[in-house]
């Protein structure tokens, strides 16, 4: 009888616990607890040496999205304008916003013919969990984790603490960066001035 | 059994850790002399009762109660707000009574015009939304105000204005936040 009790709560408590875990953390407006978001404070601007100008050639590279599958910059070249967007790292307070801007402005990449690569130096799970309290994003989000950092390396762009800078790289479609803002790590790019680089992008196409 | 509850009593408070509201204080006086741009629409101006241009005040906001969103183009819980807040909107223009005596406002914490306007097109919204660039608004309180907040304020029989209510988060369902302002509004 008593087994049968153990048995009964048991399955009680894997009930409510499976029914909140779908019904909260799953849904889309759920929040994430504002402690969950750490804050690092002020920090160095930005800490790295540059090494890309605008009219270089993009370094290629080959990351894995959220889904394993593998994307290639080059595989844009001829089909695509790129925006690259290196946030610093997940669950810090300005990353963790600038991607759910870029959410709602599609129509801005889209009107440039650009589409919109998001990149940290995070691991794929935490880039999945962090990227479900953004809603559906619309851009793949690309993991730059091993060899670590190598593709913000390559920007010239990898901080000394081994997280990126806060970077926009702007390519065309014959793979040659026509915009650079490698910027404060503590502040949001004003979109603006992206929306404004797109626009030029795309006039001069 | 006691270990069930416990044990549940725990998970709810982990799983919705965040929703509640944290005290701070806004500062009624400081929001009141909040200084923001006169808006372009004639619609808009004739909405908030203002008739000059260049800058306005909130305190010259005609309306008895006033509910100022405090928002950011960036935020994801303000963009899945959105539809809910356009339906406060709706609620309170669709009555005569109320349409009188409440008015919206919104402000971009740290947006700039065009990522304000970058907002109010893609959640078509109808109330008037202001840039906050320089994160003016923030300085109304004692605390980093999160977004999304709603700040209601009643005027006073001595026309200054009072913190009615301060709702830190989404407010989910448009008819129930309502009720609240409203309450608060009959209560005093």
């Amino acid at each position: 009888m008593h087994v049968a009790i153990r048995k009964m709560r048991g399955i009680v408590f894997v009930g409510i616990f499976l029914f909140l875990s779908v019904f909260c953390i799953g849904h889309p407006k759920c929040q994430v607890p504002a402690g969950s978001v750490y804050n690092p404070g002020d920090l160095k601007p930005t800490d790295s040496m540059q090494m890309l100008k605008v009219g270089d050639k993009a370094p290629d590279f080959t990351l894995r999205d959220l889904s394993g599958a593998k994307a290639t910059l080059s595989q844009f070249f001829g089909k695509k304008n790129v925006v690259l967007s290196f946030v610093p790292a997940a669950w810090t307070p300005v990353c963790s916003q600038q991607w759910p801007g870029y959410n709602i402005a599609q129509e801005i990449f889209d009107e440039a013919d650009a589409t919109l690569l998001g990149i940290t130096v995070d691991n794929i799970p935490t880039l999945y969990a962090w990227t479900r309290q953004m809603g559906n994003l619309w851009f793949p989000v690309l993991s730059d984790f091993w060899p670590h950092g190598a593709v913000a390396k390559s920007y010239g762009i990898l901080r000394s603490n081994g997280e990126s800078e806060r970077a926009l790289f702007v390519i065309d479609k014959q793979g040659v960066i026509r915009y650079i803002d490698v910027h404060d790590i503590n502040a949001m790019p004003r979109l603006e001035d992206l929306a404004q680089e797109l626009s030029r992008l795309k006039s001069s196409n | 059994m006691a270990r069930i509850h416990v044990c549940i009593g725990l998970l709810v408070c982990f799983l919705f850790a965040g929703t509640a509201s944290d005290a701070f204080s806004v500062d009624s006086a400081a929001l009141a002399i909040l200084e923001l741009p006169v808006p372009k629409s004639p619609d808009a101006r004739k909405y908030l009762g203002i008739s000059k241009s260049g800058n306005f005040r909130v305190s010259e906001i005609t309306s008895e109660v006033v509910i100022v969103e405090v928002f950011s183009m960036y935020c994801p819980y303000c963009q899945a707000d959105a539809l809910n807040v356009n339906e406060l909107y709706k609620l309170i223009e669709s009555d005569p009574a109320l349409k009188r005596r409440i008015r919206m406002i919104g402000i971009g914490t740290g947006n700039t015009p065009f990522e304000v306007e970058v907002f109010r097109k893609k959640y078509d919204v109808k109330f008037p939304l202001f840039p906050d660039e320089g994160f003016s608004v923030q300085k109304i309180s004692s605390e980093p105000i999160r977004t999304p907040t709603f700040i209601t304020l009643r005027r006073k029989a001595d026309k200054s204005f009072t913190i009615l209510d301060t709702h830190i988060g989404e407010t989910k369902e448009a008819g129930a936040f309502l009720k609240k302002i409203l309450d608060g509004v009959n209560r005093k």
